[in-house]
């Protein structure tokens, strides 16, 4: 019985910590950052070591965007040490592994993109799309936001696309990044509209 | 029925609104009025009187916090909050046979 009573009050912190990541600030700060490095790939292919530059300071930002806002209008609350913890790690790690698929996306896109490559069909054009879908993916197992996986999906079957297309890297970035910032904006007009700017506390 | 039953039930615990306050700042480490609001439905006024009554029972402890924009109340449940808690758990579980 115990363990009955501990499981429901276990699934009501999940529920919880759940709910907090519902205001979609991630998910629109997300995707216009993919539109911003499919955008750099797209137009500047010379330039596209640009991408893991910008990627870090929008990630960083966002996150520090979105606690300002969700603090202010969605009210405070401090979760248990243990999932803090294991939530910084792996965002910790979320980011890591983000910066190192880019990494080896550039390297390996500019390998493939080399005059000595043979006419064997190469995976770099979709190699970006799925490197970066791996991390985004791991996001619904940090949060619990099963979005986070459609997205990848997205970016996965964009890059299939890609690969057997032969197509600039840039799109399946382009297509993930277009379905994050539309669902995401979706959900922060959503967010915003139940919560207020200046929620007011009883006396 | 083996436990102690219906005598056993905590009044204080036991109403709805107390409840879901309760079992919501029973997850987290702590939570502010605005959290509270969002998270349990409950209107502003049900938020204050039901906390203020289980501030006087020592199920929650309350700090005042004037860091950034406006003002915040924080709560948190007490250890004696979360033992009355834990036992008017097991006494429900006990009526319903869980």
């Amino acid at each position: 019985m115990a363990k009955l009573l501990k499981d429901g009050l276990d699934r009501v912190e999940t529920a919880r910590f759940r709910e907090s990541w519902a205001d979609g600030i991630i998910d629109l700060g997300l995707g216009i950052a993919l539109l911003g490095m499919a955008a750099i790939w797209i137009g500047a292919e010379g330039s596209a070591w640009l991408a893991s530059v910008i990627a870090p300071p929008c990630v960083v930002g966002v996150v520090a965007l979105r606690a300002r806002v969700v603090e202010n209008r969605g009210g405070y609350v401090r979760f248990r040490e243990e999932r803090r913890r294991a939530t910084r790690a792996q965002l910790l790690a979320f980011l890591a592994l983000g910066l190192g698929a880019l990494s080896v996306a550039i390297a390996a896109w500019a390998v493939g993109a080399s005059p000595s490559e043979t006419t064997a069909p190469s995976l770099a054009p979709g190699l970006i799309g799925i490197l970066i879908a791996i991390p985004i993916g791991l996001v619904a197992l940090v949060t619990g936001a099963r979005r986070f996986a459609g997205y990848a999906g997205v970016i996965l079957g964009a890059s299939a696309w890609a690969v057997a297309d032969d197509a600039n890297p840039g799109w399946p970035l382009t297509a993930g990044g277009l379905v994050m910032a539309m669902v995401g904006a979706a959900l922060v007009a959503r967010y915003l509209r139940a919560t207020s700017a200046d929620p007011e506390e009883a006396a | 029925m083996k436990g102690r039953g219906i005598g056993a039930i905590d009044r204080v615990v036991h109403e709805p609104a107390r409840l879901a306050i309760l079992t919501t700042l029973a997850v987290v480490d702590e939570a502010d009025f605005v959290y509270l609001q969002r998270a349990t439905g409950l209107t502003a006024g049900n938020i204050a009187s039901h906390t203020s009554r289980l501030e006087e029972e020592g199920y929650v402890a309350t700090d005042k916090a004037t860091g950034g924009p406006r003002r915040r109340t924080v709560y948190r449940l007490t250890p004696r909050g979360r033992r009355q808690l834990g036992e008017y758990r097991t006494a429900i579980a006990e009526i319903l046979g869980l």
